[in-house]
Order: C-alpha cells, then sequence, then structure tokens
C-alpha cells in the first residue's frame, strides 16, 4: 500500500509542535505506536467509513439523550472529565478529536436537557428571564460547535520557493493606503517596503494618499515610490484600493495598512504558492503587533498573555485554511489581480470591505491560503476607545454582510466554507448572550425567578462537565493563542458595545460610516476611562446589589422569614421550591461575573505609555565604537526607530551623553549610526539616535524592523495556558479593577470618552 | 359511598381544600370566643359547640347500614357521603339552596325516614330569625326556624320526613324560605351544614318473585351505595371446577360492585340471608337440599326456611355443566321469564385484547371526553369565588404499565364553545375567562385565555356590527401535549379543567337567581346573562403512543388495578394456586382476590383458572396468584430463593443460608455501575415484619417476566387480613413496593417495604428501552459513549489527514 507509507512519513510531520501542550513533555512511546492503526488500507473502504460514522453518531446522539438522575450523572460527569483529563496529558490531534467529541457529546446532552427538561414554566417572570438565558445557551453551544469545526485541523502551511526563472518572475504592486496618518508612520512602512526583497524592476510601490497632502508627494519623490491620489475619497480604503487597481498593472498585489512595517522576506515567502495552486487569489499573513494593545497595556499583560488578535491569527485563520476559506484582513496578504478584478475590486458594501471581497472571491471558486508566519508588523490600536471602535466596526461590518450577502445562502461555496463564514459572523453577535450571562443569576436573586426549572445540585451536574470539557478542549487548541478565561474577559469588555451596531446592522445593514482606526498616538498620563467603563460600573453594581440579596436570600431561608414588606409592597422571599443550594448557586455564579467584570473595568484604567517609539525586544549582533575608536561587539536587547538598548560587554560602561558609532549589518551590507548614551542601568546602554539622514533611516528600517526574523520568536514567548493560573489571573485582575472603581478615586480630571457608534 | 368520580374529584379539590379549610379554620377560631361568651349569657337551648362534631371530620363518615330487630336493615346516610363531598359550603346569597341526591333499592320499602341536620348559622344571621325550609324531591318537609340571636354555634334539627315521599332516585334540598335579598347594604344571612348531618332510613325487604329477570338483585342493587356482600354455598372440600366457579362468580360480583366493593365468602350451609349454591352431585354441600339436577341450571327460590331471603342455585351434572351454568349467569343469557333454566349451549365469545377492561381507559386511540364523563358536566356558567372553582375531571383509569417515561407526551386535543356575557350597556364591565388544563393535579399543563368580548376574527366583528346584540361564539381548538410522567401506578388518573370566567359578583349573581326564582322558569333578563364555556365531548385524549413496560414487581399495581391479571380482562392468563387441601378461609381470600381483580377490570374473569398446587404446572405460563399460610403451601418454601424474604416459619426453611455481608467499600464500588434506590430486600424475613399476614410480588420462578403475588398468612385465618385490606380503599392505597405486612384493619396496620424492580414486564420499543437501560447505568453509558467517540475520532482522523494532505499539496479542497 503506497499511501500507508506515505501517510506514515506524513504523520510524523502533521502531528504539530503546537497541539503539544509545553508544559506536558511527557511522550509516551507506546502511544506512538497507536498511530500506524490510521495508516490500515482498511480504512479505505467507504462502506467502512459510513459504517464508522453513522454508528458512532448513533451512540453519541443516544448518549446525548439518555437522562440520568442525579446520582449517576454525577457518575457519568465525573468518568467522563476523569478520562478527558488522563488522555489530555498525551500529546497529538487524535487526541484533540477524542476530546472534541466528548466535548461535543457532553455540551449538546446538557443543552438536549436543559431544552427537554428545564422549561416547564409558568410564571411570567420565569419564562422571561428563562427564554433570555436559554436563547443565549444555544447560541454558545452554536458557536462552541461552529468552532470545533473550523479549527479542527490547523493546516500550517509552509512557504514554498519559487521556481521560475527571475526574469519571468511577476510585477508585483505594494498598495500602502494612508488617509490621515502622520508621515512619522507611514515612513518606516515603505522605507521597508524598498527593501523587499524582489527584482527592482518589478516591485512597484504606491502610497495610496487620500489626504492628498503635499509632504507626503515630497516624501514619495525623494524615495522613488509611486505617489497615487483620487479627487475624492468614496468608500474609504476600498475605494482607495479599487482606484489604484486602475492605475497599476502587476500581476499581484500586496496590500500593506500604513503602519505594518513588511519583512524583506514577505514576498519571496508568499508568491510561491500562486504558482503552486493556480486557482488561488489571495494569501494572508498574520497581523502582528509590536505594541502592546490596550487591554496588554492597562492590564500588563504585554508579552506574558494572547492578546485579542492572536486567536484569529494564530489558530482560526490556520483553521480556515483547512477549509479554504481563510479571508482577507485588509492587510498583509498578497492578492492576485485577475481574481481581485473579477469580482469588481475589493468590496465596497460593507465596513469590512476584506472579508467581503475574500467571500466573493471564494464564491467565483477562488481559493485562499494562510501562512502563519508573520511578515509584517505594526501599531496596535492606541486607546481602549480607540480598540472598541475598531471592534465595533468589525462587528458591525460582518453583521452587514451575514444580512447583505449571507453565507448560508448563494452559490458557490462549500458547505465548510459557509460554516466557517458563519462563524466568524455569528461570532460578533456575542454581546447580548455574553450580557445575559453576566446578569442571568440576577434574575434569581432579585426577583426569585426560577430560570432553570431543576434543583440546583442536578443544574450543577449537569453543567459542570458541559463547561468543564469544553473550557479544557478550548484550552489545548487554543491555549497557545488564548488563555482559559481571558476570552470572556475580552467579550466582556466589549459585549455593550457590540450588541447595539449589530443589532442596527441586522436590521438595516446599509447604515453606517467606516471609521479610520486611530493608531501611532500615546497615552499621556494615567486615567481611567469613565467613559468607556461606564457599563461595567453599572454592571458590577448591580451584581454586587445581586450578592447582597443573595445574602439576604440565605438569611431569610435560614430563619424562615416568608416574605419582606419594603415600601408597603411585599415582597416575597422564597417559595416552597427554594433551596439553600439554588441561592449558593446563583451567589457563586455572580461571584464569577463579579470577576470578569472587575477584570473588564481593569482594562479600562488607561496606563501611560511611558515612550513614543515602541520598543521591539530582539537581540541584534552589533558592532559599536566607542569614543576611543576602539570596536567592540555587543547585542541590542531592544530598539525602536529613535534608539537601541544595548548590553555591553562585561568590561565596558559609558557616561551619559557619550557618543557612540554603531554598525548594523544586513546580510552582507553594513549600515552605520551616530548614537549617544541616553541612560544606563547597569549593563544595560540606552542610546538615543543622532539625526539621520533618509538613507540612514532606510538602514535602520532595513536592519531592524525588516529583517525577515524579527518577529518569528515572539509567539513563542507567552505562558503556556494553565487554567488554574488564568483563573487566578483574572481573578486578580478582577479584583484590581473592582478596587479601582469602587475605592480608588483619581483627582485629576479625566478625559471620558465613548466609542463612536454611528449607526 | 362514593359516586364513581369522586376520587377524582376530591383529589381535584384538594388544593381549594385546603386554602377553604384554612380559611374556615379561621373563622372557627375567631369567632369561637365570642360563642363561647354569648352562649354563657343565655340561650340555654342551644347546645355548646364542642358537643356536635366538626364538620372537618365528616369526610370520614361512612354509610352503614345495620340490621333492624324487625327483620329489614337501617341505613344512615351522612351528607358528607352523598353530595355534600368536599366542604361544608355556606349557603347564603348567590348560593342559597344545597342540593343532595341518593338513591335507594328497589327490593326494600322505606318505612321510617329521620333527618338529622345540624347547621350552624354565620354571624350574620344574629338578630335574625330565618326560616330555611327542607325539601324532598321537590315537596317542603319541614321550616326550621334558626334561633334567634345569641347566635349559637350550631344547632340541632330532628325531622321526620313522610318516607311515601322516598322514590328510587331523591333530591334532598335545603334552602333558605325567603327569596335571597340582593340589597347590597342588607347582609343576606349564611348558614352552613355540617357533613354530618344524616338521613337514616329504616328498611324493610320487598317480597321478591322468583324470577331470573331479577337477577342479580337481590344479590346486588346498583342503587345500593354499601359494600355488596354475597354468600356462596359450597361443599366443605369443594372440587377444582367448583373452585374456578366460585372464582368466576366472585370477580362477576367484584365487576358489578365497583367502586363499592364486593365481598364474597363461602361456607357449606346455608346462611340465615341470600345465598348461591355451587353444587354438581359429586360435589355438593352437605345439608342442602338440592333440586334435581338434569343438566347446567340456575334456579332462583326462596329461602328454605327465611322468609324474604333468595338463594340461587347454580348446577350441573359434571364440573362443565356448573361452569356453563354459571358463565350463562354473568353473561346475562338466561331466559327473561320463569325461575328456573336449564342452559344448553352457549355462544363462543371472541378472545378478547389486552388492555380490554371495560373500566379501563382504551389506550389504543383517542379517547373522546364524553366517553369519559357525562357531558352535562363540561359545561361551565357563571362566575364563582375564588374558593370555588368552576372545575370537573375527566377521569380516566389507565393501564399502570403505560410507560411514561421523562419526555413522553400526550397530545390531548380541547375543543370548546365560549359565550361571553352579553356586553354591559355601560361596555366597562370586565370580561375575563380562562381555561386551565392539568393532569392530576399537577401544575398547569396547559392555560388558555379565552377573552370575550372582542371578536377575534374579521367575520365576526362583521357579524357583531350587523348584528348588533348578536351573541359571539367561538370555538377553540388547541392539540396540546401533556406530559405523562406523573402517572405512576395508581389506577386512576385525571385531567382536571379549570375553568375561570372572572371576578365573582355576588350581588350579580344573586339579582339573577332572585330572577330565576321569581320568573318560575320563564326567561330571564339577557342583562343577567352569564358568560358560560362549553367543553366539546368530542375533545379528546390520546394516549396510544406510550407502550406498555413496566418495572417489576410493584404491588401498588396489584392494589390499584390487580395488574399484571387484568392485563387480559377476562382473566385468561391469571391462575389462583390454593394448597392441595385449601381450607375455607383461603377459599375465601381466593374469592377476595377473585373479586378484587374484577372490580378492577368491571368484567367477569370467565377464563380465571383456579387450581392446586400439584397441578401447577399446567399454568407455568400464566401470572399466579399463590395463597396459602406457610403451613399449608408447599411453593412458600420451594420458591423461597425467588421470593423477596425469608424465614418462613415452616420447618426446613430455617436452615437458609445466610448471605454474605458486603463491604461498603464494595457497595460503593456497585453503586457506581447502578444505584440500588432502596436498600436490598432480602434482609426482611417474617419475623421481622411483625405481621401475620403479608402479600409478597416477584417474579415468577417458572416463566421469566410471569409475576407471582403471594398471599401469606401465618395461619390460614390471617389471610382474613388480606382480604379485607383489598376492599378497604383506606388500606388499598398504601399497599405498594414488593412487600406489604398487614397486621390488623385499620391503615396503620399496612407496612409496604419499597425495593428496587427486579424484573420488567411488557415490550418498549427498542430504541427507548436501549435509553431506558442506560438511565441508570452511567458506567455502560460512558462506555458507550466511548466507543463512539472513539469510532467517530477515528475516521475523522482519517479523513481530514487526507483532506490536510490534499490542502497543503496545493488541491483547492
Amino acid at each position: 500500500m503506497a499511501d500507508l507509507s506515505r501517510l506514515r512519513s506524513l504523520l510524523s510531520r502533521l502531528i504539530p509542535a503546537r497541539s503539544r501542550p509545553p508544559h506536558h513533555p511527557t511522550q509516551l512511546p507506546r502511544l506512538q505506536s497507536l498511530w500506524p492503526i490510521t495508516g490500515w488500507p482498511l480504512w479505505e473502504h467507504r462502506a467502512l467509513q459510513a459504517g464508522l460514522l453513522l454508528c458512532g453518531l448513533f451512540l453519541m446522539v443516544t448518549v446525548m439523550s439518555v437522562p440520568l438522575d442525579l446520582w449517576e450523572q454525577t457518575v457519568f460527569g465525573v468518568l467522563c472529565f476523569a478520562c478527558s483529563w488522563v488522555i489530555n496529558r498525551f500529546p497529538g490531534r487524535l487526541i484533540t478529536l477524542v476530546m472534541t467529541f466528548v466535548s461535543l457529546t457532553v455540551s449538546t446532552r446538557y443543552l438536549y436537557w436543559r431544552l427537554t427538561e428545564t422549561l416547564y414554566m409558568d410564571k411570567p417572570v420565569d419564562v422571561f428571564f428563562a427564554t433570555g438565558l436559554i436563547v443565549a445557551e444555544i447560541y454558545a453551544w452554536l458557536v462552541l460547535v461552529l468552532g470545533f469545526i473550523q479549527t479542527i485541523w490547523p493546516l500550517e502551511r509552509r512557504p514554498v520557493g519559487l521556481t521560475l526563472p527571475i526574469d519571468e518572475w511577476p510585477h508585483v504592486d505594494i498598495f500602502i493606503p494612508s488617509y490621515n496618518e502622520p508621515l512619522k508612520v507611514v515612513k518606516p512602512t515603505v522605507l521597508a517596503a524598498l527593501a523587499i526583497d524582489w527584482p527592482i524592476d518589478k516591485l512597484h510601490i504606491h502610497i495610496l494618499d487620500d489626504g492628498r497632502r503635499e509632504e507626503f508627494r515630497l516624501f514619495a519623490e525623494e524615495v522613488g515610490v509611486n505617489w497615487v491620489t483620487r479627487n475624492h475619497n468614496r468608500h474609504a480604503k476600498a475605494g482607495n484600493i479599487n482606484e489604484a487597481l486602475k492605475t497599476t498593472h502587476g500581476e499581484f498585489v500586496a496590500i500593506f495598512d500604513c503602519d505594518h512595517i513588511p519583512t524583506r522576506s514577505f514576498l519571496q515567502m508568499t508568491i510561491g504558492w500562486f504558482y503552486r495552486d493556480p486557482k488561488l487569489a489571495m494569501l494572508q499573513t498574520p497581523h502582528h503587533f509590536f505594541s502592546p494593545d490596550p487591554f496588554e497595556r492597562n492590564l500588563g499583560t504585554f508579552g506574558r498573555i494572547p492578546n485579542e488578535g492572536e486567536l484569529f491569527y494564530g489558530l482560526v485563520q490556520d483553521g480556515n485554511d483547512f477549509w479554504n476559506a481563510t479571508f482577507f484582513c485588509g492587510s498583509c496578504a498578497v492578492l492576485r489581480r485577475a481574481p481581485l478584478l473579477e469580482v469588481g475590486g475589493v468590496a465596497v458594501e460593507t465596513v469590512t470591505e476584506d472579508a467581503h471581497t475574500a467571500l466573493k472571491m471564494h464564491r467565483k471558486g477562488y481559493t485562499t491560503a494562510y501562512i502563519s508566519i508573520p511578515q509584517a508588523a505594526g501599531l496596535a490600536t492606541e486607546s481602549l476607545s480607540a480598540h472598541v471602535g475598531q471592534r465595533i466596526r468589525w462587528a458591525r461590518g460582518m453583521a452587514q454582510i451575514f444580512r447583505t450577502d449571507c453565507p448560508l445562502l448563494g452559490p458557490g461555496l462549500t458547505l465548510a466554507q459557509r460554516i466557517c463564514y458563519s462563524n466568524a459572523m455569528l461570532h460578533f453577535f456575542y454581546g447580548i448572550p455574553r450580557l445575559i450571562f453576566l446578569t442571568a443569576p440576577l434574575a434569581y436573586l432579585f426577583f426569585g425567578a426560577h430560570v432553570i426549572q431543576e434543583s440546583a445540585l442536578m443544574i450543577a451536574a449537569m453543567s459542570l462537565p458541559h463547561l468543564a470539557h469544553a473550557n479544557q478542549v478550548n484550552s489545548r487548541v487554543q491555549g497557545q493563542f488564548r488563555h482559559s478565561f481571558w476570552a470572556e474577559v475580552y467579550e466582556a469588555v466589549l459585549a455593550w458595545y457590540i450588541f447595539r451596531p449589530t443589532l442596527y446592522a441586522v436590521i438595516n445593514p446599509k447604515a453606517g460610516k467606516f471609521n479610520v482606526t486611530a493608531k501611532g498616538g500615546y497615552i499621556e498620563r494615567d486615567y481611567f476611562d469613565w467613559g468607556i467603563a461606564r457599563p461595567y460600573v453599572v454592571l458590577l453594581s448591580v451584581n454586587i446589589a445581586g450578592l447582597v440579596a443573595g445574602l439576604l436570600r440565605m438569611l431569610a431561608l435560614h430563619m424562615g422569614w416568608e416574605s419582606l414588606d419594603i415600601l408597603g409592597m411585599g415582597h416575597k422571599l422564597h417559595d416552597n421550591n427554594d433551596q439553600i443550594e439554588t441561592v449558593i448557586l446563583n451567589m457563586v455564579w455572580t461571584v464569577y461575573n463579579l470577576m470578569i467584570l472587575g477584570a473588564a473595568a481593569a482594562a479600562a484604567s488607561e496606563t501611560r505609555q511611558v515612550r513614543q517609539s515602541h520598543r521591539v525586544q530582539f537581540g541584534l549582533p552589533v558592532r559599536m565604537q566607542g569614543p576611543d575608536g576602539r570596536p567592540f561587539h555587543a547585542e541590542t536587547e531592544d530598539f525602536s526607530e529613535g534608539g537601541l538598548k544595548v548590553r555591553m560587554p562585561p568590561d565596558l560602561a559609558f557616561e551619559r551623553d557619550t557618543r557612540l558609532t554603531l554598525q548594523l549589518e544586513r546580510g552582507d551590507q553594513i549600515a552605520e549610526f551616530g548614537a549617544q548614551v541616553a541612560f544606563r542601568n547597569g549593563r544595560s546602554h540606552g542610546l538615543r539616535f543622532e539625526d539621520m539622514s533618509l538613507e540612514q533611516q532606510m538602514d535602520l528600517v532595513q536592519c531592524t524592523f525588516a529583517r525577515a526574523d524579527t518577529w518569528l520568536e515572539m509567539q513563542a514567548r507567552h505562558h503556556p495556558d494553565r487554567p488554574a493560573h488564568a483563573l487566578m489571573e483574572v481573578f486578580r485582575l478582577g479584583v484590581r479593577g473592582c478596587a479601582q472603581v469602587f475605592l480608588r478615586r483619581r483627582g485629576v480630571p479625566q478625559p471620558t470618552s465613548t466609542p463612536s457608534v454611528s449607526a | 359511598m362514593m359516586s364513581p368520580l369522586t376520587p377524582c374529584l376530591a383529589a381535584l379539590t384538594a388544593a381549594s381544600l385546603c386554602l377553604s379549610l384554612a380559611a374556615v379554620a379561621k373563622d372557627t377560631a375567631e369567632a369561637a370566643p365570642a360563642r363561647a361568651a354569648s352562649a354563657s349569657a343565655s340561650a340555654p337551648a342551644a347546645k355548646k359547640a364542642d358537643e356536635f362534631p366538626s364538620a372537618m371530620t365528616a369526610q370520614a363518615l361512612r354509610i352503614r347500614s345495620q340490621p333492624l330487630a324487625g327483620g329489614g336493615r337501617q341505613l344512615s346516610l351522612p351528607f358528607s357521603q352523598i353530595g355534600q363531598i368536599y366542604h361544608p359550603r355556606p349557603i347564603g346569597r348567590g348560593f342559597f339552596r344545597e342540593r343532595l341526591s341518593f338513591d335507594l333499592r328497589t327490593d326494600e320499602l322505606v318505612k321510617r325516614a329521620t333527618l338529622r341536620l345540624l347547621m350552624m348559622p354565620s354571624a350574620t344571621m344574629a338578630g335574625r330569625s330565618d326560616l330555611m325550609v327542607v325539601r324532598l324531591n321537590s315537596e317542603t318537609v319541614a321550616r326550621i326556624v334558626v334561633p334567634p340571636a345569641p347566635v349559637p354555634a350550631q344547632f340541632e334539627q330532628i325531622i321526620d320526613i313522610d318516607p311515601r315521599l322516598l322514590t328510587d332516585s331523591n333530591e334532598l334540598t335545603v334552602q333558605f324560605a325567603e327569596p335571597p335579598s340582593c340589597d347590597r347594604e342588607r347582609p343576606f344571612p349564611r348558614a352552613e351544614i355540617n357533613g354530618h348531618s344524616t338521613l337514616t332510613l329504616d328498611l324493610q325487604p320487598l317480597p321478591l318473585a322468583n324470577d331470573l329477570s331479577v337477577l342479580p338483585a337481590p344479590f346486588f342493587d346498583r342503587r345500593d351505595a354499601i359494600k355488596t356482600a354475597v354468600t356462596l354455598v359450597t361443599s366443605d372440600r369443594p372440587e377444582g371446577t367448583t373452585l374456578q366457579a366460585a372464582g368466576h362468580l366472585a370477580s362477576w360480583f367484584g365487576a358489578l360492585a365497583g367502586h363499592r366493593g364486593a365481598r364474597v365468602k363461602s361456607r357449606a350451609d346455608l346462611p340465615a340471608s341470600h345465598a348461591i349454591v355451587l353444587a354438581t352431585p359429586q360435589d355438593r354441600p352437605e345439608g342442602v337440599t338440592l333440586p334435581p339436577i338434569t343438566g347446567a341450571t340456575v334456579m332462583l327460590t326462596d329461602h328454605p326456611t327465611r322468609p324474604g331471603s333468595k338463594v340461587l342455585y347454580l348446577m350441573g351434572r359434571d364440573g362443565a355443566e356448573l361452569r356453563r351454568a354459571v358463565d350463562a349467569l354473568t353473561r346475562g343469557q338466561l331466559p327473561a321469564q320463569g325461575s328456573t333454566a336449564i342452559i344448553n349451549a352457549l355462544p363462543e365469545l371472541a378472545a378478547r385484547q389486552p388492555y380490554d377492561a371495560p373500566r379501563w381507559t382504551p389506550t389504543n386511540r383517542p379517547v373522546r371526553f364524553d366517553e369519559l364523563v357525562k357531558t352535562n358536566t363540561l359545561g361551565f356558567s357563571g362566575t364563582r369565588p375564588d374558593w370555588m372553582y368552576m372545575a370537573t375531571s375527566v377521569p380516566m383509569r389507565l393501564p399502570p404499565d403505560l410507560f411514561a417515561w421523562r419526555e413522553r407526551i400526550a397530545p390531548v386535543d380541547v375543543r370548546l364553545t365560549h359565550t361571553p356575557r352579553l356586553p354591559d350597556a355601560a361596555g366597562d364591565r370586565h370580561e375575563d375567562a380562562h381555561l386551565e388544563l392539568r393532569l392530576n393535579h399537577r401544575e398547569p399543563l396547559w392555560a388558555n385565555n379565552l377573552i370575550a368580548g372582542q371578536p377575534r376574527r374579521w367575520y365576526e366583528w362583521v357579524r357583531q356590527k350587523i348584528d348588533g346584540n348578536e351573541k359571539v361564539v367561538r370555538e377553540h381548538h388547541a392539540a396540546i401535549r401533556l406530559a405523562v410522567e406523573s402517572l405512576g401506578t395508581r389506577s386512576y388518573q385525571s385531567i382536571d379543567i379549570r375553568v375561570r370566567h372572572g371576578d365573582f359578583d355576588e350581588i350579580a349573581e344573586c339579582l339573577r337567581e332572585a330572577q330565576a326564582e321569581n320568573s318560575q322558569g320563564g326567561s330571564a333578563d339577557p342583562i343577567w346573562s352569564l358568560p358560560s364555556t362549553i367543553i366539546d365531548g368530542g375533545s379528546t385524549v390520546d394516549l396510544s403512543g406510550a407502550p406498555h413496560f413496566m418495572a417489576m414487581p410493584d404491588l401498588a399495581a396489584f392494589a390499584n388495578a390487580a395488574f399484571p391479571f387484568t392485563r387480559m380482562a377476562d382473566l385468561s392468563e391469571t391462575a389462583i394456586v390454593l394448597p392441595d387441601v385449601p381450607m375455607r378461609e383461603e377459599i375465601d381470600a381466593m374469592l377476595g382476590v377473585a373479586s378484587h381483580m374484577g372490580q378492577s377490570s368491571g368484567l367477569a374473569g370467565r377464563a380465571l383458572e383456579v387450581l392446586r398446587v400439584r397441578e401447577i404446572d399446567r399454568v407455568a405460563d400464566h401470572e399466579l396468584v399463590v395463597i396459602g399460610s406457610a403451613g399449608s403451601q408447599p411453593l412458600f418454601t420451594e420458591w423461597s430463593r425467588a421470593m423477596p424474604f425469608r424465614d418462613l416459619p415452616v420447618a426446613g426453611s430455617r436452615d437458609l443460608p445466610t448471605l454474605p455481608e458486603s463491604s461498603r467499600w464494595m457497595e460503593w464500588l456497585h453503586s457506581l455501575w447502578r444505584k440500588p434506590k432502596y436498600p436490598p430486600l432480602p434482609q426482611q424475613t417474617f419475623r421481622s415484619v411483625r405481621a401475620p399476614a403479608v402479600i409478597a410480588g416477584f417474579e415468577s420462578p417458572l416463566r421469566e417476566s410471569r409475576s407471582v403475588v403471594a398471599l401469606i398468612g401465618e395461619t390460614p385465618a390471617d389471610l382474613t387480613l388480606l382480604t379485607d385490606a383489598l376492599t378497604e380503599a383506606d388500606q388499598l392505597s398504601l399497599i405498594h413496593g414488593h412487600l406489604v405486612s398487614v397486621k390488623d384493619d385499620t391503615p396503620k396496620g399496612v407496612t409496604a417495604f419499597p425495593a428496587d424492580a427486579t424484573y420488567t414486564t411488557g415490550d418498549l420499543p427498542w430504541l427507548t428501552s436501549v435509553r431506558w437501560h442506560l438511565s441508570d447505568k452511567p458506567m455502560l453509558l460512558w462506555l458507550v459513549l466511548l466507543g463512539a467517540v472513539l469510532a467517530l475520532s477515528l475516521i475523522t482522523f482519517v479523513l481530514l489527514q487526507r483532506h490536510a494532505i490534499r490542502r497543503r499539496a496545493g488541491s483547492p479542497v
């Protein structure tokens, strides 16, 4: 069997390093011996495939629907989780699949139980709250299941080389659209683009300046790139690119946001695939940010805990690639001109023009690809309000696509593509469900509503396995890109802001305008952004009130009080169904919500940004010359556009303002810069560059940001996900956030901001 | 005795009863000191409150029949049992009369009738002396002057009634003499009739012709509310066929008596009352002169020594003929005239289907409401105060093995016509109409607002506009699904319907009633029209979706429905096993069980097998009832391993092996596989239950899935305790589990020992069966999940891996 050996040899490569939890280095050789069974020729038989699938599905559905009593359910739940917990120690995608199916069964079982056994109720107050909760739970289940499908097999595509002779290499246009960003932001991008390894006559760089600024024209002239303008600003970025498409002719178009500094290897890494797969229309690379996003900065998690975007670029897009459903993200991507023109250029109907363009290309039967190797880096949004604004735009855009060009309908898509697109869009509807989860226990604590008609113990016995398995599988699959419990923090911050735009967009997809994400600014001082934190402060307050109400209820149950007379209104404290467990369950849930909300509030506490230029931690060898002219070698600790931090050899130390010369290498070229020591801390010396010529600026960018290997190490620096630690971390932040809201009020007048919700 | 509906109704009103009892209790508590004070002041005529029985205890009264010295009997009918069933409701404005109905036997003459009326006037009667009228069959029999102030707590009035006024079916009315005054300002008197009020009748039997057409009288009369008692006369050592005929006869009387209960006893000589003699030339009771036997004979004659009593002879030249005579009697295939009939042949009967007992609600098709309940009880008109719902129950008697597990559902299709009251002149009358359906008084399963007044459809609107005051009559159709998980093994189920037509307006009700009283049958002024809701008799409930399956043993099913014996209504799969030489008490126990079965099914068990132990192999595949005492019934020793207890006090059974004590750790491990719901039974012993008689249920050692119910007495005489328990509703309701011990003839003497099921009867659809068997074995469920997940993961792994290889090779899909 020829396939067998091929499968086996591929096997070793397909078992990815990243799905091995790094904190369990134990790999048992015995389990590896299990693998060959998947190479058995017997799997070839269609009948066996269908039989196994049907039989497995039938048994799974049976298990989902078998009702159990409390004790039996407890035993079943513990057995399932114990089994998952044991096999989670072993690496491999087969194990991941097993755990996924167990989680799927347990969660569906939970939902089935919720739908069939817990919804018999007659009191209007119960019905009202229960309806909300069950809708939220169905949504959560749907997203969980679609997510499982989407990320079932991250493809981990590798770059392929270009086999053509060099004079047949294609022409490539590089578009750098800009609207109002300062030149300071755009400059490094253009300089890095100039350094991309590609035949010089086949690389065409265009600054698409919608601001029509003289300053830009001069700069373009100076560095010898194309300055493209138009006489209107219709359709913002999409219109800008479409306009430029008319005047350019390269076979490929690479698009970079004006602050995304590409590495020199960008085209070498990407173009090859277009020749391997002739139907390939777009290849996306990750968006990498070397500055902390507001969460990372405000919560102090930069570099330790994966940020919000990493899940998408690290896992979701890679998983999409497996299903040929990777979508265009507006930047750091290469597109083939012909298909792009065939779908009418970049889509202009929605505010997320990028995803919509990819959808259109998929409908035409083109493929897309994703290479999960950072090939460009940029600046993250500067403040939480700006970040929220950006997410609102995405959410609205996705909701718009869902309404105007629903991926579930229409021609040309495979089922898997429809699922992946739907999940991407559905994901942005988390606003209302998240708010429901954050307030659900209050329905009982305040109004005594029994939203789940079951005993508290039974609810716990059913829901805990559901939650535990879902978290466990997600931790295994996503752990490297998102830590446990952090998704809830991110969602809690955005939920309030995102639910209205998505709702509006679903009702009227035409409304709303494009808002540009502000970047490159900096926060001058610490402040608590009361404007943006208002929803969490309100939610925190009612949750704390709920906790108090819960304590009252507990007291009432304990003392046997029947009702409470407040302001002449008889408030019934409990009825016969009430048990102390119900109160405890709801209070535990409330405490959990408080933790999440506290962490969300902590994210609204804007931390001062120390520097104007963001530093990238990277060790570059540098050759230096002191005032005495003696050369020596050192290594950088970090670098930025304005300076470097260098770790000097042990016997060397320089005073402040000492002038040094440093040389950075790039291939066989050597660039020389003058710098002064700005500060010293042991062996670390902070150096500030002296004024540089354009030539030198270009050299600096090319030696630092545009290096092919600059961003490779960045993702590996995160701590591995350990759910208990993640919980502790979120708890710590939750306490901090609560303290900031309720205890510490700063005297400084604080600027407040509201994310622009334009509808 | 109660009417057939009463168990359901009683249960339905349980909730309302509680509420209203609480209210009444409160009233009493408040009024008590005032009464005490007034009583001490004067009114020596009024007795103290505590000299009268409390209205609360009336529910426990029974209709009693006592023989009179001069022949005949005395029958006392407490009000609490003949109509005023639930709650002494005050008669007053709005409801100003109390109606009670009762039937009397046709073969008895009322010699004397005395009514003892206990009444509790309300405080509003202070200072007045109102007249109340008692009517019997529309004739005024007495006028009562309610004693004037100070109001007595209760007063008693003894009224002699002219016995000639009494007929077969009677209506007794107590009401105020004066039509109600509806003036809102004037208080209207109220009075409560205590349920202890009793009508006592002296009855003299009428001479009855010796005509076969009168049968089953005088042995049974359906108008008689008391328990039916029948005496059979057989030889001292009856043969098998005679026993079988006796069992058949007993089950027939059980079926006839129904809810009244039947007590069938046997003896070897003629009693001093009606009797039925079973005889063949080979097997005849000593000392009874038999007429000549020429074939299967049914003959009704006078009692040779007791005038007024009758003897029914059922005879044959052999056992088969005797059985034919009994069969002719139970099937009613006797000549219309004459006192003697020789039965030559009887037509064959079609075989019965399982679950087709006449008293059971059919479960193979949708059942119409009017099959289950009298249509006139499905109409609701007017409004009622909150404590008095307009409600009815659609009673059902379902097979106990109806498998109602978890989410199983039964569609109920309710059709109804709602007529709203006429629009008020002012148009501001609040209209509110609600309908609620419950199963077995659980929380409402369906509640619908019948909001009247506003037309719902355009053509109704048009019609209303054109016709002005035209009534809007509306049809409601709703297919609703009842969760039947609450069915359980009780025999009586009910769909309870509760209708509410808005707030009760006492004055309006009073005016309406006063007008009806004055207009003497003329049509009432439409302004006082009332909303009405009539539930169509064609509404259906459909339980045909539920399979028949049951975890056994469950003696509750035996007690409530004689299940599984009555599965075939003619008892064709049932055998009652007696000792080889049955004692008289053992025969009586057999008759008791047979009549219990007949009562449960409503059909005479013509195919019932009654046999002795030595013939047991013949009925190995039957459901068995084994009767005997520890010493007389060898099966109890033989089957001791299969029985749910040991240590019968007979020789040889003491050396039973002791069970190995399992450690707590092992028990815990075992509970992971399957947790027992009850402590294991083998620890129970005959001595430990400390009762002379027990009923035990277990799987038949002869056939799988067949049941045995064993009636065991320490001595044969102790079996009487069990036979009595089977006829007393109070004791019957306590029988459940695997094992029931009966110590005496009170409900307290009945102790049930529940235990886990050991076998099952019936069949489930295979999918349900899989789920049911998995539902108490979590570890097995987990193993199944593991298998499913492994299969799925392996195959998806292979398929996904291939897809990934293709994708990484640059293929589009």
